[in-house]
């Protein structure tokens, strides 16, 4: 008899509209916000495979905290609270947060215009002002970079926005050009013949765009020329050190003169003339 | 470093592994050692200046594998008795020049021979396919496929040209012949002068003229048109007793139809007339 009213009072308890409401409410948390992430896992792996990382982790974000947002105002309404207050006041205190964080809203902004322009993405190598370096990630307020010498900086989208960004990794190739001053004995084409076997023995410089070698200038101590070569961007920074070595090696092999800056003084009343060479003992003759 | 070296049995397919001896893979282009160290198996190789038109003999210097090679290891199944050296096409496409440059009038159509340097795939006996390395038979150089320099492909580029006529490959066993016929179905005069092949989907077969890879059809539509490339799936006509001994990097059936930018027209034929 006990039992039996002891378990009528618990059916009554339990289907009163309070603990209904309780009920939804834990079910909407429990339930819900694992939900919105689960979702928004699999939307940022797919669309992160199917598009970009960027694009990926844009979706992401929007499913997490859409769906938690969502699930959770859902749970409090269940609850008994009146969002419409809740509202007023998030006005009142957006009012409020909005004047004292123009800055944080200033970057927000940015960081949408930055969005839409993909002017670089995750992985790209960047640079900002003095700053270069690995985009790690691109957040709600900044961008994540790792410079070369694996330093972390955070770099406002604000940043981005007013200033001029270089982005080294969008294109698949790059051109290498190295300055190459000869000496003005030296045959031009014979240095340029040397110069295209070196490249020719270089299998990371691409045949197409053909390597081209341009004449400069006539500089004050030499005929300057400026090789101008293609690699793949990975290549880059390896051909970029390594060719000029080459073309140096090459050229002592060969005997081709790379030219230190003359200056030659000549002094008139002695009728000595004195050259100086720099870097070296003058050469009076 | 001396050690016993045998050249290996048969070009193409199994050889038995165990004991202190190293074998020798070699063509005109690139020698190649390997053999089991210590329960690795050990592969290096160098290569060598194409020069020669006939393979070079075995002679007693090359039982000291020189010094300077990389060598790469990798640790086997404990039931592999024997690896598997087989001729696979390169893993990315490669640009050819053309002989001679030609001016296709619309409605014809060009037959060419390329000569693809295949590349060795040790694979191994226990798991039939699984790859163990790769070597390509002869160094390769890159270049860039594309309308302008923000828009393109690398590619592999190589200096032999395709040929109007079957060229004689006896004495290169490492080269296989791929024909590409041409056909210009565009409503103007095109020019070509170089071919982007794709090999991805090409198999390699062994026949008497040696060492064949599936024809291959190209139809140019048009300069702003990306041309259709059809494999056949099996040697061409006139290779006699082909057997496969690859099959394609990218296997999707037997004929296939893929789109892709396949030839490289230069449009100054085409600026006379409008191609749809």
């Amino acid at each position: 008899m006990a039992i039996d009213f002891a378990f009528q009072r618990i059916i009554n308890f339990l289907s009163t509209e309070l603990v209904q409401h309780y009920s939804k409410a834990l079910l909407l948390f429990a339930l819900g916000i694992p939900l919105s992430i689960f979702i928004a896992n699999r939307a940022q792996r797919y669309l992160g495979q199917r598009y970009t990382v960027q694009h990926g982790l844009i979706a992401g974000q929007l499913f997490r905290w859409g769906g938690c947002i969502l699930f959770v105002t859902a749970g409090l309404n269940q609850l008994g609270f009146s969002l419409t207050p809740l509202l007023g006041a998030a006005g009142v205190v957006g009012v409020g947060i909005g004047i004292a964080s123009q800055t944080s809203a200033s970057n927000i902004i940015s960081g949408l215009f930055i969005l839409i322009e993909e002017p670089f993405t995750i992985g790209d190598v960047i640079a900002v002002e003095q700053t270069t370096g690995e985009v790690l990630s691109i957040d709600l307020l900044s961008v994540k970079v790792r410079s070369f010498s694996n330093e972390f900086i955070r770099i406002p989208h604000e940043t981005l926005l007013k200033n001029k960004v270089t982005n080294f990794t969008r294109f698949p190739i790059r051109r290498v050009e190295i300055d190459i001053p000869i000496a003005y004995k030296e045959d031009v084409g014979e240095v340029k013949k040397l110069i295209y076997k070196i490249i020719e023995e270089d299998l990371r410089i691409l045949k197409i765009p053909e390597p081209f070698i341009s004449f400069k200038g006539f500089g004050d101590s030499a005929v300057d020329l400026t090789l101008l070569v293609w690699v793949e961007k990975a290549n880059y920074f390896a051909v970029k050190n390594a060719l000029p070595e080459n073309i140096k090696y090459c050229f002592d092999k060969e005997n081709i003169e790379i030219p230190l800056p003359h200056i030659k003084l000549l002094q008139s009343e002695q009728n000595h003339s004195h050259s100086i060479v720099a870097g070296g003992f003058p050469d009076i003759s | 470093m001396n050690k016993k070296v045998i050249p290996v049995a048969t070009r193409w397919g199994s050889q038995p592994m165990g004991g202190e001896s190293y074998y020798l893979w070699e063509s005109p282009t690139v020698r190649v050692w390997f053999g089991q160290q210590k329960k690795r198996l050990a592969i290096g190789f160098e290569y060598l200046e194409d020069l020669s038109e006939q393979l070079p003999e075995l002679s007693d210097n090359l039982a000291v594998i020189p010094e300077d090679i990389d060598w790469h290891y990798c640790i086997l199944d404990k039931k592999a008795t024997a690896i598997a050296i087989l001729p696979v096409v390169a893993d990315k496409p490669i640009l050819f020049n053309l002989e001679t440059p030609v001016l296709m009038h619309p409605g014809a159509s060009i037959s060419v021979y390329i000569e693809l340097r295949t590349w060795l795939c040790f694979t191994d006996s226990s798991h039939l396919g699984k790859v163990i390395y790769e070597i390509p038979t002869v160094a390769l150089q890159k270049a860039w496929f594309g309308n302008s320099t923000t828009d393109g492909k690398v590619c592999y580029w190589r200096k032999e040209k395709a040929m109007f006529s079957p060229v004689e490959t006896s004495n290169h066993p490492h080269i296989a012949v791929c024909p590409v016929t041409i056909y210009n179905r565009s409503k103007s005069p095109m020019n070509l002068d170089r071919i982007y092949l794709p090999t991805s989907r090409l198999s390699v077969f062994d026949t008497e003229q040696g060492l064949v890879t599936d024809r291959v059809q190209v139809s140019y539509t048009g300069c702003t048109e990306v041309s259709s490339v059809r494999v056949s799936g099996m040697a061409p006509p006139y290779a006699k007793s082909p057997v496969l001994l690859s099959r394609p990097r990218e296997s999707t059936g037997t004929v296939q139809s893929v789109v892709a930018g396949a030839v490289n027209l230069f449009s100054k034929f085409n600026e006379l007339g409008d191609d749809d």
